[in-house]
C-alpha cells in the first residue's frame, strides 16, 4: 500500500491542480458557482446580497465546503463583477437569476476607460474582502479559490456578445487592443485576489468551443493568456466551456495549472491529450445530470472521470440554480470510493419479517447509516436488484435472508411512477470498518 | 435556374468582411432583370443554407454565420424595393422572443437569422417577453410559428408556462417550437411543444417540416 496523503481539503485540491500525490481519494472542487436555491436556503444566505456584501459572499461560498463537502471554497457566483466596475449597468437578479449586464457601453476602444482605482470599485472589492474572511476563517484547511473574468469575457459585456464575435473577422486589430488593454484588469485582479488569501486563481474566458474556433484562440487569446500566466503570481485554472477537444493542446501552451472543462469533451480522451502537462479540472454535466439527473447518474459520471484519470472533480459550469443538493454532494460521495472501486460485496441487506422495520448493514462507509435512515423515510422497496457485474442487474428476494453483491439498487412503486429509491456501488472494506 | 458557381458568388460575398461585394453583386443581378425571387431563393437563401449546413458540421464558427446574417441583410435590404413590386410572399411568418427572465439572446438571435435567411418573415419580440405580449403578437400578427428559447433554466419553468397559456387562448395555435442550452427533447415533450431545435440550423429544418405537414394554412 502507497503512503496515503492525510485528507485535509487544501492538500488534497494542491496536489490535484499540481499532479501531484494521489492521496486515498480524487479531490472535490468548484472553480465555478455551486450555489443552488435550496443551498442558499440551507445557509439563509440569498442572491443578489450575496454578490455585494463580503460578509453573505463568504458565508454562502462556505456552503460549498460545511454542507456540500467540496474541498475548495470559491466565493465569487456571478461573471459581471469586473463589468460593473468598467461601466455596465448591472442587474443583480434574484435568488432564481444570475446577474447580467444590462448595457454594453464601449464601441471603440477609445471607450473604454480602466479606473485607476479599480481594485476599490464595490463589485470589485466585495471579493477581495470575502477572500480575506475566508482566509482567516477556513484558510488552514480548505482551499480557498478566486475567480477573474479574462479579457475575452469583459469584452462580451462591454461590447455585446454579437458585436464582439463579429469584430473577429472584420476589425481584428480592435480586438487585440480590447484584449491587451483588458487583460491588465483580470491580472490586478487576479494578484489583488492571491494576497487576499486565495490558493488558485480561475481564470474564465469564455472564447468557448461552441461559439469560435481554436485558430480564434489561436491568434487572439494564446498570446494574451500566456502572459498573463507569467504575470499572475500563483496557481492558475482555465475556465473555458463549450466542447474544446479541438483545442486541449493551446490550453497547455497557454501555461495555465489547471483546465476546468466540460462533460462534452470526454475526459478519457482528455487526459490522454494533455499528458499531464495540465491538470484536469471537472467534468460533470449540468443540465442532463447534475441538474436533470439523479444521484445515482452523478455517481457514474464521476466514477467515469475519475477512472479516467481526471485531476480534480468538479462540476463542469457553474451549476444551475434549480440543482438539487443530493446531486452535488453524489460527487463527493463518489469522490469518498477513492480511485479505484474495489469489489467484492461487504455489504448485507437485511429485512424483517413484518417488512417495515428492515435496514442496512453496510459495514463499511459512512453513507450506510444514512442510506438507512433514507429507506426508513421511504418505505419498504418494491424490490431489490443486485448485481455482480456491471450493468447485470437481477431482482432480488426480499425475505430475511442477507443480500450479498457489489452493488444493490432499490425500487420503489410510488403513484404515478416506479423509481429507483436508492442506490450503492461497489461495497467496499474500508479501514473505517467496524 | 442559378448554376452552382452563380450562387458561389453569393456564397462568397455573404462571407466577405465587406459588405460593398454583396451590395455589388445584388446591384449586378437586379440590372441584368433576373427576377427578385431568384436572387432571394436561389441566391441569398441557397448560399445562407450552405454557411448553416457548415456551421452545423463544426466547419465555421458563431463569427462567420453572424456576419453572413449582417451581408444578407444588407442584399435584402436591396432587394426589398424588388420585392415589393412582385408582391412576392414570404415562406411563412416566424414569431421568436425570449421568454421572461432571460437576457442572454445569442442564441436566439441566431435562430432569428437562420429563419430570415431560409426566406421566413420574422417577428422578433426581443428578450424578456412575459406572457401577454406572446398572446397579444399572436393575435395581431397570426404566425404561423413560435420559437421560444431559455438560457437558463429558471426561465424553462416560464416557457411551459407561455406554451399553457397560448394552447388555452386560441383554439388553433400556431405550431410552437423550443430551444436554448438548458432544454432538452425531454423537456420539450413535457411541455407539449410541437417541436425541439437543439440548434439554430435544426429550428430551419423543423420549421420547414412543421409547414409542409400542411396543417398550418
Ligand atoms: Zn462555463
Amino acid at each position: 500500500m502507497t503512503e496515503t496523503l492525510l485528507s485535509s481539503p487544501k492538500r488534497r485540491f494542491l496536489s490535484g491542480l499540481f499532479g501531484g500525490r494521489k492521496g486515498d481519494r480524487i479531490s472535490v472542487a468548484n472553480p465555478t458557482s455551486i450555489v443552488s436555491v435550496e443551498l442558499m436556503e440551507k445557509t439563509g444566505i440569498f442572491f443578489p446580497d450575496a454578490h455585494l456584501d463580503p460578509h453573505k459572499m463568504a458565508e454562502l461560498a462556505a456552503g460549498g465546503y460545511e454542507i456540500l463537502g467540496f474541498d475548495s471554497i470559491m466565493p465569487e457566483f456571478s461573471v459581471q463583477q469586473e463589468a460593473e466596475a468598467l461601466g455596465c449597468v448591472v442587474d443583480w437578479g434574484s435568488p432564481t437569476m444570475m446577474p447580467d449586464a444590462k448595457t454594453h457601453p464601449v464601441k471603440e476602444v477609445e471607450d473604454l476607460t480602466i479606473p485607476d482605482n479599480i481594485l476599490e470599485k464595490p463589485s470589485m472589492a466585495v471579493l477581495l474582502r470575502a477572500l480575506e474572511i475566508l482566509k482567516r476563517t477556513y484558510g488552514n484547511h480548505v482551499a480557498i479559490v478566486g475567480k477573474v473574468m479574462g479579457p475575452w469575457t469583459i469584452s462580451y459585456h462591454l461590447c455585446g456578445v454579437q458585436d464582439f464575435l463579429m469584430w473577429t473577422l472584420t476589425e481584428s486589430e480592435k480586438v487585440k487592443k480590447l484584449l491587451n488593454r483588458l487583460k491588465e484588469v483580470s491580472i490586478a485582479f487576479a494578484n489583488a485576489q492571491l494576497r487576499a488569501g486565495a490558493d488558485a486563481v480561475v481564470i474564465a474566458d469564455h472564447a468557448t468551443g461552441d461559439l469560435v474556433s481554436p485558430k480564434a484562440y489561436q491568434d487572439f487569446l494564446l498570446p494574451v493568456h500566456q502572459e498573463m500566466n507569467q504575470r499572475i503570481g500563483g496557481p492558475t485554472i482555465l475556465h473555458l466551456c463549450g466542447n474544446c477537444s479541438d483545442r486541449l493542446r493551446l490550453f497547455v501552451e497557454a501555461g495555465f495549472d489547471g483546465y476546468h472543462f466540460e462533460w462534452q469533451v470526454d475526459a478519457k480522451m482528455a487526459v490522454q491529450v494533455v499528458n499531464h502537462e495540465i491538470s484536469l479540472v471537472g467534468n460533470i454535466a449540468n443540465r442532463d445530470v447534475l441538474f436533470g439527473g439523479t444521484p445515482e447518474d452523478v455517481y457514474k459520471q464521476a466514477r467515469y472521470s475519475i477512472e479516467a484519470g481526471v485531476d480534480i472533480l468538479a462540476p463542469e459550469c457553474a451549476v444551475p440554480l434549480q440543482t438539487p443538493i443530493a446531486n452535488l454532494k453524489a460527487i463527493v460521495e463518489a469522490a469518498k470510493e477513492g480511485y479505484v472501486a474495489q469489489g467484492p460485496a461487504a455489504g448485507a441487506l437485511i429485512f424483517s419479517p413484518e417488512g417495515l422495520s428492515y435496514g442496512v448493514e453496510i459495514p463499511c462507509s459512512s453513507s450506510a447509516s444514512r442510506s438507512t435512515a433514507r429507506f426508513k423515510k421511504w418505505g419498504r422497496p418494491s424490490w431489490i436488484e443486485t448485481s455482480l457485474s456491471s450493468g447485470n442487474w437481477r431482482k432480488s428476494s426480499m425475505n430475511s435472508e442477507p443480500i450479498f453483491s457489489t452493488s444493490m439498487r432499490v425500487w420503489q412503486v410510488g403513484m404515478r411512477s416506479m423509481t429507483s429509491v436508492g442506490w450503492w456501488n461497489s461495497f467496499k472494506k474500508r479501514s473505517r470498518f467496524r | 435556374m442559378m448554376t452552382s458557381e452563380e450562387i458561389g458568388r453569393f456564397y462568397k460575398a455573404l462571407k466577405n468582411t465587406d459588405l460593398i461585394t454583396v451590395e455589388t453583386l445584388i446591384k449586378d443581378y437586379i440590372v441584368k432583370e433576373v427576377s427578385p425571387i431568384a436572387i432571394l431563393n436561389e441566391g441569398l437563401i441557397g448560399a445562407m443554407g450552405i454557411i448553416g449546413q457548415e456551421f452545423k458540421a463544426g466547419q465555421v464558427w458563431v463569427p462567420e454565420v453572424l456576419l453572413a446574417a449582417r451581408n444578407m441583410h444588407r442584399g435584402i435590404e436591396l432587394l426589398k424595393p424588388q420585392l415589393l413590386k412582385d408582391k412576392v410572399p414570404s415562406r411563412g411568418k416566424f414569431l421568436i422572443g425570449t421568454v421572461k427572465g432571460d437576457i442572454h439572446d445569442i442564441g436566439k438571435n441566431l435562430v432569428t437569422m437562420m429563419m430570415a435567411g431560409a426566406g421566413y418573415e420574422v417577428i422578433d419580440l426581443g428578450i424578456d417577453v412575459p406572457r401577454e405580449k406572446f398572446i397579444e403578437s399572436i393575435s395581431k400578427d397570426h404566425p404561423h410559428i413560435i420559437g421560444l428559447s431559455a438560457l437558463l433554466t429558471t426561465t424553462m419553468l416560464e416557457m411551459k408556462e407561455v406554451i399553457r397559456s397560448i394552447r388555452q387562448t386560441f383554439s388553433n395555435p400556431p405550431k410552437i417550437i423550443v430551444g436554448g442550452a438548458p432544454v432538452t427533447q425531454k423537456f420539450a415533450v413535457e411541455i407539449k411543444a410541437d417541436g425541439y431545435g437543439e440548434d439554430a440550423v435544426r429550428a430551419v429544418e423543423l420549421a420547414n417540416q412543421l409547414l409542409s405537414s400542411g396543417e398550418i394554412t
